[in-house]
């Protein structure tokens, strides 16, 4: 948050009622849903809960919890989604009805859940979502929701789904970049892309994806996050020379898993890493464990430490060959039931081995940070 | 920073609300979170409270989670 020095900042947030929310106890998730991983998340909106858009993002750079540090944000590109937004608002003010249904998919789909302290994990833990009687390991932060919500998966038996792993998927998973300076204006092209393939370019800016008007990058995230796993065709409106281009992306069967989860252990991943017992990367030839024992986990399980070493590259695992650390990960998390084997194919120092591991019996330890 | 450093900040950050009225908490929350040099008008940990200000003053809504 920048200091009340900036003319311009100061200016645009006079135009807004702000508020904050520390505690995610109380918070409607059938409203609020954002991306977990953040460091920080803007909600632009009306008073009748119609959503205008979303501001700020997680990405693989993403310093922990510093959001004045995180690359993903900057004063200019706030203020170009604050510009965004009172755009929507006085649009909305002069026309409710076209508005309102453009605007309508910009909330999400109503969860199990409504609010975060109702889930099984957190009426488990006794967690209110907000500090009582001064114990603040009452309050659920952020970045514990989706945790929360894969823990309470398990507890009532249902199948963890992919895009409650592969969440707000980026930009970067079509083969672009965008700018954090604008809304949405494209940076980089990836050759051969999903992108590339659509026609998008350098200097485009997306004013739609898949029909949602955009503010920022976030609002990209949200699209994706939305567009179901079996692909297909996703419009694009870009501004190209002052000229408006329809555009479409095609996207294939299981494009999501395309992407990596890894990097977000907090969230989605969380059960997944206890369960593997170690650190991985990805590697040309498989999944390569980078360490044993990370000292922010609490119970890593001890079976896959036992028979894994720093260095191991994983070549197929359960028999399936060309397994990233995502689909790893994810098939422990779905595939895999409590106490069952999990068979690696392994090469230790040019050596090929086979080895076995236990998933525990018992769910993993949720709690904490 | 260590653990206990955190959990007592979080501590002295939370229960400000819960020891103190609704105004004198607002403010004394604003300065705990380093708020006190933001822009704009902010209203703290009271949804309904936003959504009513907005409708009131037609203005739209900026909620921010951190």
């Amino acid at each position: 948050m920048a200091a009340q020095t900036d003319v311009e900042l100061k200016k645009l947030m006079d135009a807004f009622v702000c508020v904050r929310l520390v505690q995610m106890g109380g918070v409607d998730l059938s409203v609020f849903q954002f991306d977990p991983f953040l460091s920080w998340s803007v909600f632009l909106m009306n008073g009748d809960k119609t959503i205008y858009g979303r501001y700020g993002r997680a990405s693989p750079k993403t310093k922990r919890s510093r959001a004045d540090s995180n690359p993903n944000h900057t004063l200019v590109g706030l203020k170009a989604a604050l510009r965004k937004a009172l755009e929507f608002h006085r649009g909305y003010a002069r026309d409710p009805a076209t508005y309102s249904r453009i605007l309508a998919p910009k909330t999400g789909r109503t969860p199990i859940w409504k609010t975060v302290e109702s889930t099984p994990s957190a009426r488990k833990y006794r967690r209110v979502g907000r500090v009582q009687d001064g114990s603040p390991k009452s309050c659920i932060h952020c970045h514990e929701v989706q945790r929360m919500a894969i823990d309470s998966f398990f507890m009532t038996k249902r199948r963890v789904r992919d895009d409650m792993l592969w969440v707000y998927p980026s930009p970067e998973s079509l083969g672009v970049e965008l700018s954090v300076d604008h809304c949405a204006r494209v940076t980089a092209v990836v050759d051969q892309s999903f992108a590339a393939k659509a026609g998008l370019r350098v200097g485009d800016d997306i004013l739609t994806l898949n029909r949602q008007p955009l503010l920022s990058i976030a609002d990209v995230q949200w699209v994706l996050h939305q567009f179901p796993d079996p692909g297909g065709k996703l419009s694009v409106e870009v501004l190209r020379g002052g000229k408006r281009l329809e555009l479409a992306l095609t996207l294939p069967d299981l494009w999501r898993q395309r992407g990596d989860f890894g990097w977000r252990y907090r969230v989605a991943g969380y059960a997944a890493w206890l369960w593997s017992g170690v650190t991985l990367q990805d590697h040309p030839e498989g999944i390569r464990v980078a360490n044993l024992s990370p000292r922010w986990f609490k119970k890593p399980n001890p079976s896959a430490r036992r028979v894994l070493r720093p260095g191991d590259v994983i070549t197929a695992v359960d028999g399936k060959v060309g397994m990233t650390r995502s689909l790893y990960l994810a098939h422990l998390m779905r595939d895999k039931k409590l106490g069952s084997t999990v068979t690696l194919r392994v090469l230790r120092n040019g050596r090929a081995m086979e080895v076995r591991f236990k998933i525990p019996t018992t769910q993993p330890e949720v709690q904490g940070h | 920073m260590s653990k206990a450093i955190i959990r007592v900040s979080l501590l002295s950050v939370l229960w400000i609300p819960l020891a103190f009225g609704q105004g004198e908490s607002e403010k004394l929350l604003k300065e705990a979170l380093g708020d006190d040099q933001v822009s704009g008008d902010w209203v703290y940990e009271d949804i309904e409270a936003g959504y009513a200000k907005a409708r009131k003053t037609g203005k739209p809504l900026l909620v921010s989670f951190r």
